[in-house]
């Protein structure tokens, strides 16, 4: 198979599990957001098809903790996915994710935690060898998503962006807080079952991760139930320092100019806006 | 080193299992046909769970080749959960991992879209692209746009599209005061009920004769239907099923794929679908169907009970082998009495086939497992029907007094229909009425029901609220005067929403304002239009002139612009973005500029999730939130769907040019919105419903389906005896079936019998069943069985013969995800409240969706890549 045959097929299996998504849940992704998915799967092969996508020797290893009980005696499986790399003797367990690679970075301790756990299943339960364990980001960089809107494209600059890109984020793992995590997981899950639905707290929206982007700017503005949300209410008329009536600046949609352009290209559509429509009867 | 796994008692064990013979028997069961015939509460997910681990563990087949279906996404997602948590327990016993990915569960649509996509039928090994699916309401829109309406009747041989309408409703008919109605939405709904029996019936329409002329040319609209569909790659639903069947017959190994083929609700399944499995079991004869014909409810969308009452001798016919009979007959739900009352009662029609034998699987001999005989069926007094509601929810009041249902949501009220019936309206009043007068309205011990499906969800508070903020914001067009019928009903709804909102506007002043500043952007746009569009006549342009880069600096200086169109006007990238379209030679219209710089920045959806910010509606949130009552936030989640839903049909995009004429307006309200207000007389609305926390459910028996509560009340004894649907005699007429199958006049009577089977073997605990003096009181079945059965009344029931109702868990075992369960919920609870409790569909980023695509696509290219490597590095 060559590259383009590889592509095409990749083509087609997008395609497939879009197809098959939508009949699952009953809903259509957004034509941008779409190509932003498939630009992830495509980079995804073009970058990493050496390192990791031509080796993987078992793909989708679903990790499962069966059998738990929870604090107030619930019973409950954890389950977690990751890739198997094999090479050379040495074997990397590696988790993809759809988070950026600088955020995982600024969170290692969150995601250490988690890869500790599914390598406590993979080697200790299930007893296979484990040598190192990464997360990899799909996200494509600012640079490289906005070499690939220029038009017409240059390749080079495309390029270039993706030479500089670098989606493995190694973390080390051990057997430390294994427990305590477990734990953990089972208090959430009572929550859970409880209905404890609490925000996070006004504080923490306003604090930034790792000194840069706020809790607020990384998750509530893509929060659908942020208007209606205590924290981010709280938020919004302490920093602005108006009354929460007026809101309507910050209810704004969207204010991201770029997003907003890409937005309507993908999506302002001649055909419907020339449709008619006959009378009703 | 893999150690062999502990004997399957032991997992059993570990489990909290403990399977009687049958259970046990059908478990062990692997090689030839096998029919479980599982009476009500028998355990059959328990037993098809551990038969798939027998397999998978003990008998070294491949999960990729089981073929398990189940009537619904949400049974799957449980045996799945089942397989892969019992899977784990035996992977950390012996090292051995097993996986689940790739094996063939779900819906038997879900199953078919992966059939059609999968490499093992395919002659090159290379995959098909799949046909973009259709679901209900698009399909809809699909036939009833007025330009593929006319196309179709042309087809057909009719003089045009009106002639079509007509003809249309007369064969179905359709009349009004002896004349065929004339509408299309009818005419439409009808038609494509036609079609989709069709493709279950795997018709083929130039095969067929008929002397009757309208069906001539019915059939080719068929034919016309399914050309168009095939050009545009797309299929419904029952074409999906008639398009894998097609599939697979046509690679001739079809039988080898699956060593086990497993049907789950068997009673329920179609003609095509009979014919899929059959072919895909050819090789192996492993195909074990499970159900019950007594349950069988699905009738009405081409199900056929004879699939499973006939599937020993199709055993024989087409898999020249005998089939195992296994009956799952002990029920572990409900109280003896509650056991005896539905098995007796469903005896007390004639099933006798004259040609020997019967139209119902015999000899069940169904037993309860429980062994308390105290009361567990009780009637009201003969009354009449006021009194009968009033008294029923007085009990039901009691028992939550007593604490002997600890949340109302253990009571669950059933009806055969739940629209615009007079018992639903009854037993709602009286839940009013017994709330005011005990001065509970307001209070947390006010009895609440949740019925979304009562009457039109449309109808509902939430519903109204959020189309008349809508209706404030776009009004509605003009239908002029003359309107008629239907019409002038839903215009009155839309005047009804719109003066709900103006109330709720006028005791919120912030949302008034809000309302206004939407009106001021709207009007924007619209100026923004209008200049542009100045702009454009004055130089000679028109809509469809090529747009050149040099031009922006023109239009931007329009007068009266606003600077956000300006902006949009001016915008660097997307002025490089134009200039090399123009070089590429696909330059954009005039028209489409002028539209993009006048479109509003937000969607319908958006819309709504920015009303949620005020009170009226964030109150409802806020419930939830708090522990209180969960229903308005679960219609708020519907209709979050329903918009969404709109936005798949229209796009998310309102611009200027969509405003015009009434256009958007008439896409969102007269098009969308009617339809939906329309098809809610059909069985459109049948869908999973929640089940709110602190409400009693008013569900229709099918909704109840699979479903088991602590306290039943049956609403209703009575359904009308129906004629034959004409489909159905349409279809055996064509077929040459007149003399298969359940006779023509016999269909209503046991249709009716079944559905109350399924409703009476609902509860636990308790049953309870009216007694009306007038009306349609009872069927004679229901008559004779209280007649002859010694019911005890409602007062002299006592309450302490009840126990509290166990809050037992239903599910086998809940998974739950490391990432998309506890990282979410420990980031912000409030948001996996809104994404994972009550499914908000995602206005923008729908990031689960998103997620999952990647996810899923990586995975097929690690497959793709592994899959190569094995075949370029062989063993040797
Ligand atoms: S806006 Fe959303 S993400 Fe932010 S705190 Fe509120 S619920 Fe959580």
């Amino acid at each position: 198979m060559t590259d383009k045959e590889i592509e095409e097929e990749l083509q087609k299996m997008f395609e497939i599990n879009y197809e098959s998504l939508k009949l699952q849940g009953g809903h259509s992704l957004t034509p941008e957001v779409r190509d932003a998915a498939w630009n992830q799967v495509l980079y995804y092969f073009k970058k990493l098809r050496k390192v990791v996508a031509e080796k993987v020797s078992k793909t989708e290893v679903k990790l499962t903790l069966p059998e738990q009980e929870t604090p107030a005696g619930r019973r409950f499986t954890i389950e977690g996915i990751v890739d198997i790399v094999t090479e050379n003797e040495e074997t990397w367990m590696y988790d993809i994710k759809t988070h950026e690679a600088g955020f995982i970075e600024k969170h290692k301790e969150m995601y250490e935690q988690q890869l500790n756990v599914y390598a406590y299943i993979w080697e200790h339960l299930q007893g296979n060898k484990l040598d190192h364990t990464a997360i990899i980001s799909t996200v494509l960089p600012s640079g490289l998503r906005n070499a690939l809107r220029d038009r017409p494209i240059i390749p080079e600059k495309v390029k270039s962006e993706a030479d500089k890109w670098n989606p493995v984020v190694p973390l080390a793992f051990s057997q430390k807080k294994i427990k305590e995590t477990i734990r953990e997981f089972g208090a959430v899950v009572d929550d859970i079952e409880a209905g404890e639905f609490k925000p996070a707290t006004p504080e923490e929206l306003d604090t930034a991760d790792g000194g840069k982007v706020k809790f607020v700017t990384r998750y509530c503005i893509m929060c659908d139930g942020r208007f209606s949300c205590s924290s981010y209410r709280k938020y919004v008329a302490k920093t602005t320092g108006r009354s929460q009536a007026d809101f309507k600046r910050y209810y704004s949609v969207y204010d991201d100019e770029t997003a907003q352009t890409d937005y309507i290209l993908s999506n302002l559509n001649m055909d419907i806006i020339n449709m008619e429509f006959d009378k009703p009867e | 080193m893999e150690r062999t796994p502990p004997p399957i008692e032991d997992l059993w064990k570990e489990a909290g299992f403990t399977p009687n013979p049958e259970q046990s028997a059908a478990i062990r069961h692997v090689e030839g046909p096998l029919f479980l015939a599982a009476g009500p509460g028998s355990g059959k997910t328990r037993v098809l769970l551990w038969r798939t681990i027998n397999l998978i563990v003990y008998h070294n087949i491949d999960p990729e080749e089981i073929f398990l279906s189940t009537f619904t996404e949400k049974a799957a997602a449980q045996l799945k959960e089942g397989l892969l948590s019992y899977l784990a327990l035996v992977t950390n016993k012996t090292g051995k991992a097993y996986d689940i990915a790739a094996m063939s569960i779900g819906t038997v649509h879900s199953i078919c879209q992966k059939l059609i996509t999968d490499r093992r039928f395919a002659k090159n090994r290379t995959r098909q692209h799949p046909p973009a699916l259709m679901d209900e309401l698009a399909q809809y829109f699909f036939v009833y746009r007025r330009a593929f309406w006319d196309s179709l009747c042309i087809a057909a041989g009719f003089t045009d599209g009106d002639e079509g309408i007509q003809e249309v409703n007369l064969f179905f008919g359709k009349l009004y005061q002896g004349k065929p109605v004339k509408s299309r939405h009818k005419a439409a709904v009808e038609l494509i009920g036609l079609f989709n029996r069709f493709s279950e019936e795997y018709l083929d329409p130039t095969a067929c004769t008929t002397t009757n002329k309208i069906l001539k040319k019915l059939l080719k609209m068929y034919r016309a239907y399914m050309e168009k569909l095939d050009n545009e790659k797309k299929v419904d639903f029952s074409l999906l099923q008639k398009k894998a069947y097609d599939h697979i017959a046509a690679f001739g190994k079809s039988g080898s794929i699956f060593k086990h083929v497993i049907i789950d609700e068997y009673q329920d399944t179609n003609t095509i679908q009979e014919k899929l499995f059959f072919t895909l079991a050819a090789g192996y004869k492993n195909i074990c169907v499970v159900g019950d014909d007594d349950q069988a409810l699905y009738r009405f969308r081409g199900a056929t009970v004879e699939n499973l009452v006939q599937f020993e001798n199709r055993c024989k016919e087409k898999l020249k082998q005998k089939a195992r009979r296994i009956d799952l007959s002990t029920n572990y739900r409900s109280r003896i009495q509650i056991v005896k009352t539905y098995t007796d009662f469903i005896e007390l029609a004639d099933w006798k086939n004259p040609s020997g034998g019967a139209y119902r699987v015999e000899n069940k001999n169904i037993k309860a497992h429980s062994s308390d005989a105290r009361t567990g069926v009780v009637v009201s007094e003969k009354k009449d029907a006021k009194f009968v509601y009033r008294d029923i929810v007085e009990f039901v009041y009691k028992l939550k007094q007593k604490g002997k249902i600890t949340d109302y949501s253990e009571c669950a009220f059933l009806f055969p229909g739940i629209r615009d019936n007079a018992r639903v309206q009854g037993f709602k009043d009286a839940f009013k009425q017994f709330n005011d007068d005990n001065n509970l309205t307001g209070t947390d011990d006010e009895i609440r029901i949740y019925a979304p499906r009562a009457g039109r969800f449309l109808d509902l508070d939430e519903a109204c609220a959020v189309w008349g903020m809508l209706l404030l914001v776009f009004d509605r067009p003009s239908y002029g005067a003359g309107i008629s019928g239907e019409l002038i009903y839903f215009r009155e709804w839309l005047k009804n929403c719109k003066k709900y909102a103006t109330e709720i506007c006028a005791k919120d002043k912030q949302l008034a304002n809000f309302i206004k500043d939407i009106k001021t952007e709207i009007e924007t746009a619209n100026n923004d239009y209008k200049a542009l569009n100045n702009t454009i006549a004055k130089n000679g342009w028109q809509g469809k002139t090529a747009y050149k880069k040099s031009m922006s600096r023109i239009l931007a200086e329009t007068s009266g612009l606003s600077p956000k169109a300006k902006r949009s006007i001016t915008n660097h990238f997307f002025n490089e973005l134009v200039e090399f379209r123009e070089k590429e030679g696909r330059p954009f219209t005039v028209d489409y500029i002028v539209n993009r710089a006048s479109s509003l920045d937000w969607s319908v959806l958006d819309f709504f999730y920015q009303l949620t910010g005020f009170e009226h509606f964030r109150k409802m949130i806020d419930l939830a939130e708090n522990h209180g009552d969960e229903g308005p936030i679960c219609n708020l989640a519907l209709i979050a769907d329903y918009l969404s839903k709109y936005q798949d049909q229209y796009g998310p995009i309102i611009s200027a040019g969509f405003l015009q004429e009434d256009k958007f307006s008439h896409s969102l309200y007269s098009s969308f919105t009617y339809a939906l207000w329309r098809l809610a007389e059909t069985e459109f609305e049948d869908k999973d419903d929640p089940f709110p926390r602190g409400r009693i459910s008013f569900l229709t028996i099918h909704q109840s389906k699979g479903l088991e509560f602590p306290v039943v009340v049956l609403g209703s004894l009575f359904r009308k005896e129906r004629e034959a649907d004409i489909k159905e005699k349409t279809v055996r007429k064509l077929l040459h079936k007149e003399n298969e199958g359940e006779p023509l006049d016999r269909i209503s009577k046991f249709d009716t019998m079944r559905m109350f089977y399924v409703a009476l073997s609902r509860a636990e605990n308790l049953l309870i069943l009216p007694q009306y003096t007038r009306g349609s009181a009872a069927t004679d079945e229901f008559k004779e069985l209280i007649a002859s059965s010694s019911f005890k009344e409602l007062n002299a029931f006592d309450p302490r013969e009840m126990d509290k109702a166990k809050k037992h868990d239903k599910k086998v075992t809940a998974i739950y995800s490391y990432t998309s369960d506890f990282m979410l919920y420990k980031r912000c609870a409030r948001q996996y409240m809104f994404l994972r409790k009550y499914e908000f569909t995602g206005s923008r980023t729908q990031t689960m969706m998103f997620g999952s695509l990647v996810h899923q696509t990586i995975e097929d290219l690690h497959h793709l890549l592994i899959d190569k490597r094995e075949k370029e590095l062989p063993y040797d």
